[in-house]
């Protein structure tokens, strides 16, 4: 599969409420002050290479997706240290 | 082979991964006078979901909040919104806490002042990356922003029946400071030793192997926070130790939580024990 049909894929798979709400969550990081903010999908990294897809805006902010990006490109950000103790978030019942 | 599981700093480990650990544990130590704490290891599926469930939110439920990563399960995009770090969806191919084929994973810290080895920027830090290998262990989670993150592999495999537990833990340590002070260490307890030959006679009643660790002046103040001792307690030039009884630091001083505790409990009641001068 080549990264363009994978970033098909990723946006076949997601409803209108998603595409919008993410396309909303990468406007606020954008108005935050992150020029071209990357919220990455699925991170793991299994094959130890430090990349991941990530969606991203387009041109006219449309939704897209950047494949293979590395991590530190995006807004993933881990503050807790490995913690567990981090229940006040509330869940998605 | 049957699930059986260590517990280690209120995390869940195979024995394997315990020994590891332990191992790793007795050569940092060693190296830089530090433990290693576990804060995160085996899940079981309930636990991984429900810190998924405490970071990530459906679509519905962003509600204009910050969104810090994505991750599908059950069909449908989940959205993390806690800065406090990434979490596998459930039995996905990344969720390595829940154990994958004989991998496993860990979330350690170590007892220093620093980020030690949880960022590779730090001494430990790199010294933990270079020799991961030799404890079965790969720095897997420097891939995404967690250096504390580290696979473990072969988890099921049987460790030396000797389960590589450490015989000096609950004991104190033997620390030579610098090459000129002896000091007999343990949590919350410090006891300068002023010559050579009570250093030697210590060591070997108090440590099962006999071993003298030497530490150079930074290792041996990490070491202390570690051990819950004040830093003010010691001079570490002239090797001295505070005696809570005196307030004075002092040649074969000794330094421990309960006798500060009295000593203190000490000057309250001889407080209490005064005549009152209100004359009421």
């Amino acid at each position: 599969m080549t990264d363009t049909e994978r970033a098909d894929e990723f946006l076949a798979r997601m409803s209108d409420e998603e595409k919008e709400v993410t396309v909303a969550a990468l406007l606020a990081w954008r108005k935050s002050g992150v020029r071209d903010p990357q919220i990455p999908i699925d991170i793991g990294d299994i094959d130890e290479d430090g990349l991941a897809d990530a969606f991203a805006l387009g041109e006219d902010d449309r939704l897209v997706i950047v494949t293979a990006t590395p991590i530190e490109y995006t807004v993933s950000q881990s503050t807790g240290g490995g913690l567990e103790t981090d229940r006040e978030e509330p869940s998605d019942g | 082979m049957a699930e059986q599981w260590v517990w280690r700093d209120g995390a869940r480990l195979t024995p394997w991964m315990a020994y590891q650990i332990e191992r790793l544990n007795d050569a940092l130590f060693r190296n830089f006078g530090v433990r290693v704490i576990v804060s995160s290891g085996v899940r079981l599926e309930a636990e991984q979901e429900a810190i998924f469930r405490a970071r990530y939110v459906t679509a519905g439920n962003v509600n204009g909040r910050r969104v810090y990563d994505t991750r599908w399960w059950n069909g449908v995009l989940w959205y993390r919104i806690s800065p406090l770090g990434t979490v596998a969806a459930p039995n996905s191919p990344q969720a390595n806490h829940q154990i994958q084929g004989s991998n496993g994973a860990v979330d350690i810290r170590d007892t220093g002042a620093d980020a030690g080895v949880m960022t590779a920027s730090s001494t430990r830090g790199r010294w933990i990356r270079a020799h991961a290998a030799e404890f079965d262990l790969v720095a897997e989670g420097d891939g995404f922003g967690e250096g504390w993150h580290f696979k473990v592999k072969n988890v099921w495999k049987t460790p030396p029946s000797d389960g590589g537990k450490n015989k000096e833990d609950g004991m104190t340590q033997s620390i030579l400071l610098n090459g000129k002070h002896f000091y007999a260490i343990g949590e919350e307890f410090i006891s300068h030793n002023a010559t050579q030959a009570q250093a030697d006679i210590t060591r070997m009643v108090n440590s099962a192997t006999d071993e003298l660790h030497k530490l150079n002046t930074a290792s041996f103040l990490d070491y202390l926070d570690g051990m819950g001792i004040p830093r003010n307690v010691v001079n570490t030039t002239t090797g001295q130790v505070l005696n809570p009884e005196t307030g004075k630091l002092e040649a074969n001083g000794v330094w421990s939580r309960r006798r500060e505790a009295v000593a203190k409990s000490d000057e309250i009641l001889a407080i209490l024990k005064a005549p009152s001068k209100t004359g009421s």
